[in-house]
């Protein structure tokens, strides 16, 4: 009797250990807490590996997708289907990757993002700021505002979501996009990303046009990208021939392919 | 003279009488103030706190604790109110939260005549957090029905188990010693996994501990 109390004991021990050990993650104090993520700075980390593919070949390819806020199944489909492909350099989320901008939605959204077997940068989205969302993606991805190279092409990446912010953050950043007008780096071309387009409710719209005469002094721009209007876009803001591209959200069950040559650029738009 | 010493006498006596009688209404009136004051005595005790509770994590702070009441034919219902804390960490600023939660324990098994087992307690809380970050009503930049939700506050459900020891034995002041643990989620990770099968239960739940302390 006794030695079966004791291994009753002890199985019960070698349940409750491994519950403890795994249930730090399930002490939660509070739905907006910045958890400790396991990763951090992931835009640098994957910025790295973009700038270490890159083999300077006349021919960029990329994938730009965004607004994937909530809907984790259709996410994990769409990795699954840019995974199958060999063509393509690297994936850009256009933000948004939070609907409430909760710890856990960010977490989720990685841990499906992770599985891309291709580097991915993420802007950040007007829903990613939400409560202490900014702080949780300034943890995880880095600077609100960002910038690679990859296939001698500038990848300017910009925090539209002006509504969100108050003027001790500028948004958008004349200073940072300043820095790219006289761009040192041996470049041919420039590619502007940002969350919000211009003349959205969202977008600081008293700064658009400036926003657009630092834009037109850079080197060569190609093309504009958007998310944040779950619809496909293309405008001219400006009259001035820069295109704005918007991809649709995920739930569409498509995502939008670059493809940039010296001569020209064309996009498709892949369903999954 | 000796018509006015009958006066007197009389007043006197008219007097006096006057006198017992408006001290017996004040007798009355005394009587009557302190039955009052019971009454109400009486009344703000019966709303006095009898229990505390001490909870760690649950969504609703690093550490909370709480005021309560218990009632009901079997002492099933209890409402408590709940101050949190969210310590500076992970270079973020602490919080305050406030909750009011409300716990239904629909059985009690007795295991000897000192503990008891309460196999079922189900949740309903309120938890508001304060800071510059998490606003109720939408501020008034965005257009209306921006955001749909008050981020400051959320809605949790949580389902949990609790033993129970009686402390009339023991040196310890007080009514009875509780121990307790709860699984929950709020209203904003249901409506994430709602539509997404690769969201599931343990994805959205989170575990607490928590003591209850029943002073009477």
């Amino acid at each position: 009797m006794k030695a079966i109390k004791y291994h009753l004991r002890r199985r019960w021990l070698c349940l409750f250990i491994p519950l403890i050990l795994n249930s730090c993650d399930l002490f939660e104090y509070h739905p907006y807490d910045t958890q400790d993520f396991n990763a951090t700075d992931v835009n640098t980390r994957y910025i790295k590996e973009i700038a270490k593919n890159d083999d300077s070949t006349d021919t960029l390819r990329f994938v730009f997708t965004g607004d994937t806020q909530r809907h984790y199944d259709e996410t994990e489909d769409l990795v699954e289907a840019i995974n199958k492909r060999n063509d393509i350099d690297f994936v850009i989320h256009g933000g948004d990757i939070t609907d409430f901008g909760l710890s856990k939605e960010y977490q989720w959204m990685y841990n499906i993002f992770e599985k891309l077997k291709f580097p991915f940068v993420t802007l950040i989205g007007n829903h990613d700021v939400i409560g202490q969302g900014k702080d949780i993606y300034k943890k995880v991805f880095g600077d609100y505002n960002f910038s690679f190279v990859s296939h001698r092409t500038r990848f300017i990446c910009l925090n539209t979501n002006a509504l969100e912010f108050d003027y001790s953050t500028p948004v958008p950043d004349f200073d940072y996009m300043l820095s790219f007008v006289n761009d040192s780096a041996d470049i041919n071309n420039t590619i502007v990303v940002m969350h919000v387009p211009p003349y959205d409710v969202e977008f600081n719209n008293n700064a658009a046009l400036m926003f657009n005469y630092i834009i037109e002094n850079y080197k060569n721009v190609r093309f504009c990208l958007h998310a944040h209007d779950h619809n496909l876009k293309v405008n001219d803001f400006f009259n001035n021939g820069i295109i704005y591209y918007g991809c649709e959200d995920i739930s569409g069950r498509n995502y939008m392919v670059f493809t940039v040559t010296p001569d020209s650029y064309h996009y498709t738009v892949e369903t999954f | 003279m000796k018509k006015i010493i009958s006066i007197v006498t009389l007043f006197l006596f008219f007097y006096s009488n006057l006198q017992a009688e408006e001290d017996s209404k004040d007798k009355n009136r005394e009587e009557r103030k302190i039955q009052k004051e019971e009454r109400i005595r009486n009344n703000w005790n019966r709303m006095m706190p009898k229990q505390n509770k001490i909870q760690f994590a649950g969504s609703m702070g690093m550490f909370s604790g709480s005021v309560g009441w218990y009632y009901g034919r079997k002492n099933q219902w209890e409402t408590d109110f709940y101050l949190g804390f969210i310590p500076r960490m992970n270079g973020e600023e602490g919080h305050v939260t406030i909750t009011l939660k409300e716990t239904y324990t629909p059985w009690k098994l007795k295991l000897n005549d000192d503990v008891a087992f309460e196999p079922l307690t189900a949740g309903i809380y309120i938890n508001k957090i304060f800071g510059e970050y998490f606003w109720n009503r939408l501020p008034e930049k965005y257009p209306d029905g921006y955001y749909f939700w008050a981020v400051n506050t959320r809605f949790n459900v949580s389902v949990g188990q609790s033993i129970t020891f009686k402390l009339n034995k023991t040196a310890l002041y007080g009514k009875e010693l509780s121990f307790f643990y709860e699984f929950s989620t709020n209203d904003l990770y249901i409506i994430s996994a709602i539509g997404n099968k690769s969201i599931s239960v343990p994805d959205i739940v989170g575990l607490s501990l928590g003591i209850r302390y029943r002073l009477f």
